[in-house]
């Protein structure tokens, strides 16, 4: 099944990145500062174990005693208690900055990502946003704590092994450095050109590995009614292999990485190696020093090491971060505001509409629902009726033409949320009173609501107890009537109960917009029937309009469906 | 120039060893199972990681030497062979890295998604799932990151053992310069391992809460965007960004108490292998102060201890923790791979092609009352009751659930004879949310097994005509994620039209015109009965329209035999 038409939602600049991370870690400088100062006393605390094992050779080259052995062994034991204290807390600090940026991060995320306009966020598909909510937040969890702690001690012991190493004879200092230097920068930039494409498509890749493993497991039932396990499960680990085949890549650009700084520490060994040499012919050093200088070099090659992979990390990281701050800066997706309406619930007038160009769904289309006025938008399937439901609530906005007024709007894609049966209502109104939800529950006649083991506290979604079509239909209404809006547009919210429910759930309809304006889409006629007023629409165009005893005796549309309907219903 | 570049993973999956799993598998088992699956790659990985390993060891010895021989004796043909002799080391240690790694990744991948394949299998399984389902959310996340960190498991034998060969190659050299020394080295790895296990025990406990709540925030994402349309329409998204927001909290504490438990179980490594160090230099000192050791043995004794460091702590805290991390793991992709099928039988019979007989004689469930049905073949029968029983009959026909009594049977035969894949593909029951799919309306309606002919009539009985025609790109139009680029109405019919396609022998809809207005219903309703032909139908329905094509309708409402 081809997919080449899901768009993706943005990534993020560097600079955006970074600047969201600083946000993130607005008045935590102290913090990052305490964090660095542990790490960099666990690091000087690490340098006690070669100074006493140095201190130990002369000590016994000079006889100085068994005391002596006793007190620098001791220092070894002591150096590594406190390296291991500060290092661990440093360590443990800097986790802990690391996850809290990240937590704030991701739910500014899922924050924005909940508020971006329809359009924007299915076009994408929710995988997208969930795997950014995931895969990117796990991906960066796991390199992202152990940079700061890498780069402080890998960089305090550079600095002071160099500056050994140039107290020792500066010219192996410069020598090393005249060689070694270009060749790290020569290889950071070969790194910095070939890693990060590879990192953004495999974290990619996982995007669409979790978009096709949500929507199987969402239409779980239609893929084992049609037997498609197989096909879907292909579909998923063809997915999962290509996120393989990108991992190996990265590694290989790992490797190559790696490769390079090897060639640099065979080149500053070499170097020491004909330094010494020709210091000690010429009898301008001695072998002791050499040999140090040798000792000193080769304990450079764990830092440095440390260093250049916290590179690697951090392009990793950067892939992953720039996903997850795109959506936070999707600012071209920000819904228009509008202006209220003037003595009427909403009013829209000349809209256009369409989904992809020149493909109007709706064409030229003026409607002005009265304050407390029902009207019934009625029509075949696929006339414009839920766009123009969506634009009048506002959840789309026009193409062209001037809409005033929103709305709250339920549609028949209910939802049951994971989670208790007061947490499904209270969702549009946090801390509402038992009252307030028992009322409206009551009010939407969702009486075996209330009659749930656990009452209002039942858990119930996914995991809780299993509602049925019309129990979850009554659920969404009875939100309506706890968020109380002035106007209110019902989306065909009472038709995928099936038929046998339908009397109860249009009488929880019709108490759902007492007192206030309603849009009501409908399909079930003696739904409309009882509207104040009744819009028909065909192909994208309203071509009949009026109340329904003057429409079902002329000789419109309305009418011939109303024959259709009434048919077999007495 | 280019190199080639070696060693990467191919267009196909790389087989591993079957990894089984049954109602008994610890989490501990799955693991062990997962770090011996891939031989053939953690073989030569090891041997790899261990050659640069070695390499590594070498680089300080190499230098002693050179020392010696070429700087001490200002002997430039030495000098040139030791720095021949040290780039020979440095391309034995880069390049067995380099492979040794790859095929340690390889390895990992290709146990990865065979563990991958054994999840979405059970997710997918026609079998389904005793009870509920569970949040795809959290389904999702087992999958993704779960399966990710459980795979890592197989890097516990490559690394290791080359950091363990570094650890015992020095131990032998020390062995041979002075047999305590040796001995501290033998004795005093395994005392390594073993506190690194016990000290391990917290971090497990913490890495399998912060997975458990990781998963739950990923799954509470997943489930508000499911609800997007809700949210959306209610201007919920604030509160709802603060139930994710609370979720992600928890998820929060979670990391931060393995945070400190990581930095706990880090720090007591560190400073075990940095004891272990002194006491090494302990010994060496004394001995070289007793005049057991020369000063040059014990250069090169140092020189060794300031390299064992290095493996030694990366063998204590990295191997510890990827075995924490895999456990904990583990045990949630176990939560997945051990869930119980739900509970009807099945054989392996396969129904015979074309026609059959339905028959469902004195059936009771729950909801359902000594239900006496018969569909002969090319019958279409109409069935009106209850939301609750509808969906028990559905339960029942789809093989997914057996009757408290009575008999269900098809061509002849109890369902519960019938192979479970095969008798859906006879049995066609289609679920009341039919979900679409994204790709196209042609690869939706046709499922890529249809025949053309059989998908154009579909479209034409579900009068998906004028969809096709404001369609940009007709048949071939993405109807996106769940086919929300599709109005309710349209997304009904295409998936009527899914269902007539298949040309099942007998075909069950349920409610399958509730989003149509009516004029379209009652034109579908005139084409259903000649598109399904000489096959049988079974609508479960209250619409008048739907009822009045079906030759005879049956009132479950009304039926009630024992009373």
């Amino acid at each position: 099944m081809s997919d080449d038409t899901r768009e993706t939602l943005p990534l993020a600049t560097a600079a955006q990145v970074r600047s969201e991370v600083r946000l993130a870690l607005k008045g935590g400088t102290w913090k990052v500062v305490g964090v660095v100062a542990l790490l960099t006393l666990g690091a000087a605390a690490g340098l006690a174990t070669p100074w006493a094992l140095g201190a130990l050779v002369d000590a016994v080259a000079e006889s100085q005693g068994a005391e002596r052995i006793w007190l620098l062994a001791g220092a070894i034991a002591a150096g590594a208690l406190f390296a291991a204290l500060f290092s661990g807390m440093g360590q443990v600090g800097a986790t802990r900055l690391v996850e809290r940026v990240l937590a704030s991060t991701r739910e500014r995320m899922v924050a924005r990502g909940l508020a971006l306009p329809r359009a924007a966020l299915e076009r994408a598909g929710a995988g997208d946003l969930v795997s950014r909510a995931g895969d990117d937040v796990a991906v960066i969890a796991e390199s992202a704590p152990f940079v700061v702690p890498a780069v402080t001690g890998a960089a305090f012991t550079i600095a002071t092994t160099v500056v050994g190493i140039a107290v020792l004879d500066w010219r192996f200092a410069v020598c090393a450095l005249v060689l070694v230097i270009p060749v790290y920068v020569w290889t950071l930039r070969w790194h910095r050109r070939n890693a990060p494409q590879i990192y953004e498509a495999e974290r990619a890749a996982m995007a669409t590995r979790a978009h096709y493993l949500l929507a199987s497991l969402r239409g779980i039932e239609t893929v084992h009614a049609f037997g498609l396990s197989r096909p879907h499960g292909e579909r998923i680990l063809l997915a999962s292999w290509a996120v393989s085949i990108w991992a190996v890549r990265a590694r290989t650009i790992i490797n190559g990485f790696f490769a390079r700084i090897n060639l640099a520490e065979f080149l500053g060994m070499s170097s020491i190696l004909v330094v010494g040499f020709w210091l000690v012919r010429e009898g301008h050093g001695t072998v002791g020093a050499a040999t140090t200088a040798m000792l000193f070099f080769l304990r450079l090659f764990g830092p440095i090491n440390e260093m250049m992979f916290v590179v690697d990390e951090l392009q990793s990281s950067l892939a992953s971060m720039r996903r997850i701050v795109g959506v936070i800066h999707a600012n071209e997706y920000t819904a228009a505001e509008r202006p209220e309406p003037r003595e009427a619930a909403a009013d829209a007038e000349a809209i256009r509409f369409e989904y992809l160009p020149g493909h109007p769904v709706l064409d030229d289309v003026s409607l002005r629902i009265g304050a407390d006025e029902t009207v019934a938008l009625v029509g075949s399937s696929g006339a414009g009726k839920s766009t123009l439901a969506a634009i009048v609530a506002g959840v789309l906005d026009p193409g062209s033409g001037t809409v005033a007024g929103s709305a709250a709007l339920v549609t028949q894609e209910v939802h049951v949320f994971d989670g208790t049966l007061r947490e499904n209502l209270d969702l549009v109104k946090p801390g509402a009173s038992d009252e307030e939800l028992h009322a409206a529950l009551r009010r939407v006649g969702a009486d075996s609501l209330l009659g749930l083991p656990d009452g209002l506290d039942t858990g119930i979604g996914d995991r809780g107890t299993e509602l049925t079509p019309a129990q979850a239909q009554s659920l969404a209404l009875a939100r309506v009537v706890l968020l109380d809006p002035p106007l209110a547009v019902l989306d065909e919210a009472t038709s995928e109960a099936g038929s046998a429910d339908s009397a109860a759930l249009d009488h929880a309809a019709t108490a759902a917009l007492d007192g206030r304006a309603g849009l009501l889409v409908a399909h079930r006629l003696d739904q409309a029937a009882k509207a104040d007023r009744i819009v028909v629409m065909e192909k994208g165009r309203i071509v009949e309009e009026g109340v329904h005893d003057d429409l079902a005796n002329a000789d419109g549309p309305y009418a011939r469906a109303w024959s259709l309907w009434t048919r077999g219903r007495s | 120039m280019r190199l080639p570049v070696l060693l990467q993973a191919p267009a196909d999956p790389i087989p591993v060893r079957p990894i089984r799993i049954d109602s008994r598998t610890t989490p501990r088992r799955l693991t062990l199972q997962v770090m011996t699956a891939a031989p053939r790659q953690v073989v030569p990985a090891t041997l790899l990681l261990i050659m640069h390993q070695v390499g590594e060891s070498l680089v300080p010895v190499i230098m002693g030497f050179a020392i010696d021989q070429a700087v001490a004796t200002g002997d430039p043909v030495r000098l040139a062979l030791c720095v021949a002799l040290l780039g020979a080391d440095f391309a034995l240690l880069s390049y067995s890295y380099r492979f040794g790694s790859r095929f340690g990744l390889l390895g990992i991948e290709a146990v990865q998604h065979r563990l991958r394949t054994l999840v979405a299998d059970r997710l997918l399984d026609s079998k389904g799932v005793k009870g509920r389902a569970g949040l795809p959310g959290v389904s999702l996340s087992i999958a993704s990151s779960d399966v990710t960190n459980l795979a890592k498991a197989v890097s516990i034998v490559p690394w290791p053992a080359g950091e363990l060969a570094a650890v015992l190659l020095c131990g032998t050299i020390l062995m041979v310069l002075s047999w305590q020394l040796g001995l501290i080295v033998l004795l005093g790895v395994p005392l390594l391992l073993f506190i690194m296990d016990r000290a391990g025990g917290p971090l497990r406990r913490r890495s399998h809460d912060q997975s458990t709540l990781a998963g739950e925030a990923s799954g509470k994402a997943a489930d508000l965007l499911a609800g997007y349309r809700v949210i959306s329409g209610l201007g919920a998204q604030s509160a709802a960004a603060d139930r994710y927001r609370k979720a992600s909290r928890d998820a929060l504490d979670g990391s931060l108490h393995a945070a400190g438990a990581q930095g706990v179980y880090t720090g007591s490594m560190n400073l075990a292998s940095g004891l272990f160090v002194a006491g090494l230099a302990l010994v060496a000192g004394l001995r070289a102060l007793n005049g057991d050791l020369t000063i040059g043995q014990l250069i090169t004794i140092v020189g060794l201890t300031q390299f064992i460091m290095g493996p030694l702590g990366t063998l204590a805290t990295n191997a510890g923790a990827i075995w924490a991390g895999a456990l904990a793991s583990a045990e949630r992709v176990l939560s997945i791979l051990q869930l119980p099928h739900h509970e009807a039988r099945h054989g392996d019979a396969v129904p015979e092609a074309g026609d059959g007989q339905l028959s469902l004689a004195n059936v009771r469930t729950a909801g359902l009352d000594g239900v006496d049905l018969d569909v002969a073949p090319g019958e279409c029968v109409g069935v009106r009751t209850t939301p609750a029983a509808s969906a028990e009959l559905a339960a029942l026909l789809s093989g997914s659930a057996e009757p408290d009594s009575g008999t269900v049977t098809w061509q002849g035969r109890p369902f519960s004879d019938f192979d479970l894949d095969a008798l859906r593909r006879s049995v066609l029951v289609v679920p009341h949310h039919a979900a679409l799919f994204d790709g196209s309306i042609l690869d939706n309606v046709g499922l890529l097994t249809a025949d053309r002919a059989a998908i154009d009539a579909a479209l034409d009985a579900a009068d998906c005509a004028e969809i096709v025609e404001a369609a940009p790109d007709g048949l071939d139009t993405q109807v996106g994620e769940d086919g929300l680029r599709l109005s309710g109405g349209q997304r009904q019919r295409i998936a009527l039209a899914r269902a007539l396609a298949q040309e099942p022998p007998l075909l069950v809809l349920q409610d399958p015109t509730t989003a149509v207005d009516s004029v379209t219903e009652s034109r579908i309703a005139e084409r259903l009965r000649a598109a399904r032909g000489k096959r049988s139908t079974l609508l479960v329905t209250d619409a008048p329209a739907l009822l009045a094509v079906c030759d005879r309708v049956i009132d479950l409402n009304q039926v009630k035999p024992n009373e």
